[in-house]
């Protein structure tokens, strides 16, 4: 009852896992880099899903579908914590709500002067070319892995099949 | 049929209705047009129980299974509903020769990255307009508050 039971709840405690492990470690700058803290935390979970199954099924080999179910299930999860971390890094929408937060009110005129698309091109461009997925080419600045144009290239077709634009 | 079988065909038949859907007409309110997709599948997969006869803890692992799956991609059409700045920098790298600094500049501006957004905000009511001022509006500052919270529990800076 007790092992079904946390089989059960498995993907969650992976993920509790997963979100101390990067908290911790990137609070205490033990790796300097967000993105890091976010892969170890994730192998962490990983590691504990994988580890709970072990010790807790009665036949390991036997309940892989179990396994592939909360295996993926933990990657899903895991994949919105990453976005909840980038949201917090990257949206632009949260950073316009905690200018105003920050505030007692901003005219549009304000809020582009504290954030404006010149910081918002700069930061992303300094992000893509410190994570080598943007080089710089002379004066020009060309793509250095073409996994990221990949990506770009995938979201523009989905944009295409869902929204016909 | 396993219940990882049966999570896939439900989200599978949850996709086809979100694909069906917006090819008739694009909801106002997409996200939250998902959600009921996504989440009214899981409630009308529970109906299948005489079929399958899964026990309590099968439904569970099906539930978080599902709901994960949904987070996740609703998540992921955020970025495809809204062009995100990196993706738009990295396509235009991507022209033959590349793009220099400047004509990012020049065509990623105010009117293409912040204005919309700011629009987005009164739109979807997390802030206000008072005069010529933005406030935020309680959903707002319940919105704001889960990442300024979590960022100083990283002691990381502002973003954006």
């Amino acid at each position: 009852m007790f092992e079904e039971c946390v089989l059960t709840l498995v993907p969650i405690i992976a993920l509790a896992a997963d979100v101390i492990c990067q908290v911790v470690i990137f609070r205490f700058r033990i790796v300097p880099s967000l993105l890091k803290s976010i892969y170890f935390g994730f192998l962490l979970g990983l590691t504990t899903l994988t580890a709970v199954h072990w010790l807790m099924s009665p036949d390991f080999f036997a309940s892989m579908d179990v396994l592939a179910l909360n295996l993926l299930s933990f990657g899903f999860l895991a994949y919105g914590y990453f976005h909840f971390i980038n949201l917090g890094e990257t949206a632009r929408r949260v950073r316009l709500l905690r200018e105003i937060y920050l505030s007692d009110g901003l005219s549009q005129i304000e809020i582009l002067s504290r954030y404006g698309a010149r910081h918002m091109v700069e930061v992303r461009l300094g992000r893509l070319i410190r994570n080598q997925q943007i080089k710089k080419s002379g004066p020009k600045l060309v793509i250095a892995r073409k996994s990221v144009l990949r990506m770009a290239n995938i979201m523009v077709f989905i944009k295409w099949l869902l929204l016909q634009k | 049929m396993t219940p990882l079988l049966f999570g896939i065909c439900s989200l599978i038949s949850a996709w086809l209705i979100h694909f069906i859907w917006w090819r008739i007409k694009l909801p106002k309110r997409q996200t939250k047009a998902l959600l009921i997709i996504f989440l009214g599948s899981l409630v009308g997969s529970y109906l299948f129980q005489p079929l399958v006869s899964y026990t309590l803890a099968q439904w569970i692992s099906i539930t978080i299974f599902f709901v994960g799956a949904t987070l996740a991609y609703i998540i992921t059409y955020s970025a495809v509903e809204v062009d995100s700045p990196s993706l738009l920098i990295v396509r235009m790298a991507a022209q033959p020769g590349g793009v220099t600094e400047s004509e990012l500049l020049e065509t990623l501006n105010d009117d293409v990255l912040v204005s919309p957004r700011i629009q987005d905000l009164l739109r979807d009511g997390h802030t206000s307009l008072q005069g010529d001022k933005f406030y935020l509006t309680p959903k707002g500052r319940r919105f704001v508050g889960i990442f300024i919270f979590y960022r100083n529990l990283l002691s990381a800076e502002k973003g954006g």
